[in-house]
């Protein structure tokens, strides 16, 4: 009997582990998503600046302008971080966003007057810079979700995954192959 | 020395080092072959009437005292003394050395070179845990300047650690090597450890004693040489950016040695230990000539110089 309790009470304690680590991926998981946030954040507030800047000089792409306000409005709004496909739909949007920048810069290329002017050379700077930091954060992120998404499916952790709810993220790729090359902005701008 | 960006197009800063090499350097290093030469004489010369005459003196001390071990002992302190003497011609070359050879190397970069600094790094070391601990230091062979609005400072550290056995005390090397210091216009949020790697037990007593958290990496070779620290997960990966890890793994190789470093405030320190000393122009033997010594510092120059450029840490952006 005293065995029996024995063994009971060394399960216990190990499952007790297995679930702390869990919560404790997942949570590590949830910060990285935080802190790709906050660096997104600053894309986003540099968005409105690029674009009144262009939009004096770049007539003729007011399609392509409208398309990054908008893609830029769909990554600002709120989503659930418990839920692994508004996280997937929220980071989808902002590989889209990314991707509408690189095309601007890229178009930039047509237009000297923009190349040429101050402003624009300074928000290259701060743009690649910010591109710096979400690269970065991005990769702290996927780090944890890789740490996170193997536990979930490992088994016994998997086990314990199923009882709590705790499901995997998804990972933050970018989909375009445009965007996969470490953004430089003065590449396009020359 | 290995350079990690050996593959990559001839570096702007290069430009013109050859010809100056040759009008400079070459006839200096041809001047100091042959005064190591007239060194490497002299210090023959010597050799030829100090050894016979210590075996002499040590002989006679045991025939007229009758006491062998303090004659022994007395041959010991005056083979001491003798090597001494007959080693001095090669302490003034290597002063020339380094007074001449360095001062002009440096020149061509933009930088100063200073033989004997009074100030050193070591608090910071110390504080990072870069270093051990250590009751007796001294340093050398500092070149310094700046880089591209980076201020960078390479000295030569040499620490030890006073131990007690019965009778004695003795000093123990616990760091001799090369430590760079670049200091960015930028200060950084966080703080990032890169540890050598120090086995499963070792890593985890790092990780238990460190002051930040343990940040993974993508690279696996950098992950199997390295355990990196940080306090800030993002500012850890923004900082140890792909051609970074590149850059420490190759000075890891071509130093062969426990490199480790760290980003603090606005400063980066790296650490070799490696227990050389550069721009030494050898005693009785020579194990690098001096225009390999010249070729392999040039080489570190370059791999400081490219990390400047990869990290590109100058600009204030405001972020």
């Amino acid at each position: 009997m005293e065995i029996l309790l024995l063994v009971i009470a060394v399960i216990a304690i190990i499952l007790y582990f297995l679930y702390v680590a869990l919560i404790k991926r997942r949570n590590t998981a949830r910060e990285a998503l935080s802190s790709i946030d906050v660096q997104l954040r600053k894309r986003h507030d540099l968005v409105p600046n690029v674009v009144t800047l262009a939009q004096k000089f770049m007539t003729h792409e007011r399609e392509l302008l409208e398309g990054i306000t908008q893609a830029r409005n769909l990554a600002q709004s709120s989503y659930s971080r418990d839920d692994p496909a508004a996280v997937a739909e929220h980071l989808g949007a902002e590989a889209k966003l990314q991707s509408g920048l690189m095309h601007l810069f890229a178009v930039a290329e047509n237009y000297p007057e923009l190349r040429s002017a101050e402003t624009i050379q300074n928000a290259q700077q701060t743009v690649n810079e910010v591109e710096g930091h979400i690269a970065a954060a991005r990769r702290f992120y996927n780090s944890a979700v890789t740490d996170l998404n193997n536990a979930v499916e490992i088994w016994p952790s998997s086990v314990i995954a199923g009882m709590v709810g705790v499901k995997q993220m998804p990972f933050f790729e970018i989909e375009d192959e445009a965007v996969r090359e470490p953004v430089n902005v003065a590449d396009y701008m020359k | 020395m290995a350079d990690p960006y050996e593959n990559q197009t001839p570096a702007p800063w290069l430009e013109g080092f050859d010809t100056y090499r040759a009008k400079e350097l070459d006839p200096l290093l041809e001047e100091m072959d042959q005064s190591r030469q007239r060194a490497l004489a002299k210090a023959k010369q010597r050799m030829m009437w100090v050894a016979p005459l210590v075996l002499l003196a040590a002989g006679l001390l045991w025939v007229f005292t009758q006491n062998p071990m303090f004659a022994v002992f007395a041959g010991f302190a005056g083979g001491g003394l003798g090597y001494a003497f007959v080693k001095a011609p090669f302490s003034e070359h290597n002063h020339l050395v380094k007074r001449e050879l360095v001062t002009r190397l440096a020149r061509f970069f933009d930088l100063n070179f200073e033989l004997k600094p009074v100030v050193t790094p070591v608090g910071a070391l110390r504080r990072l845990g870069l270093v051990s601990s250590y009751d007796r230091k001294s340093a050398e062979d500092r070149v310094y300047g700046v880089y591209e609005g980076v201020e960078i400072d390479l000295v030569e550290l040499h620490l030890e650690q006073k131990r007690r056995s019965k009778n004695r005390t003795y000093y123990v090397t616990v760091f001799r090597g090369p430590v760079f210091v670049f200091s960015f216009p930028k200060r950084f949020n966080g703080r990032t450890i890169i540890k050598s790697d120090a086995t499963s037990v070792g890593n985890w007593f790092t990780g238990v004693f460190s002051s930040g958290e343990r940040v993974k990496l993508e690279d696996p070779e950098f992950e199997r040489h390295f355990e990196v620290y940080g306090t800030d997960q993002v500012e850890a990966r923004y900082l140890l950016t792909p051609s970074f890890m590149e850059a420490l793994l190759g000075l890891r190789q071509s130093l062969k040695s426990g490199v480790q470093a760290a980003f603090d405030g606005g400063q980066l320190y790296i650490t070799a230990n490696n227990n050389q000393d550069r721009f030494e122009s050898g005693g009785w033997s020579q194990d690098e000539t001096m225009a390999q010594q010249v070729d392999r510092f040039v080489q570190e120059l370059g791999v400081v110089f490219r990390i400047i450029d990869d990290l590109n840490l100058q600009s204030r952006t405001g972020l």
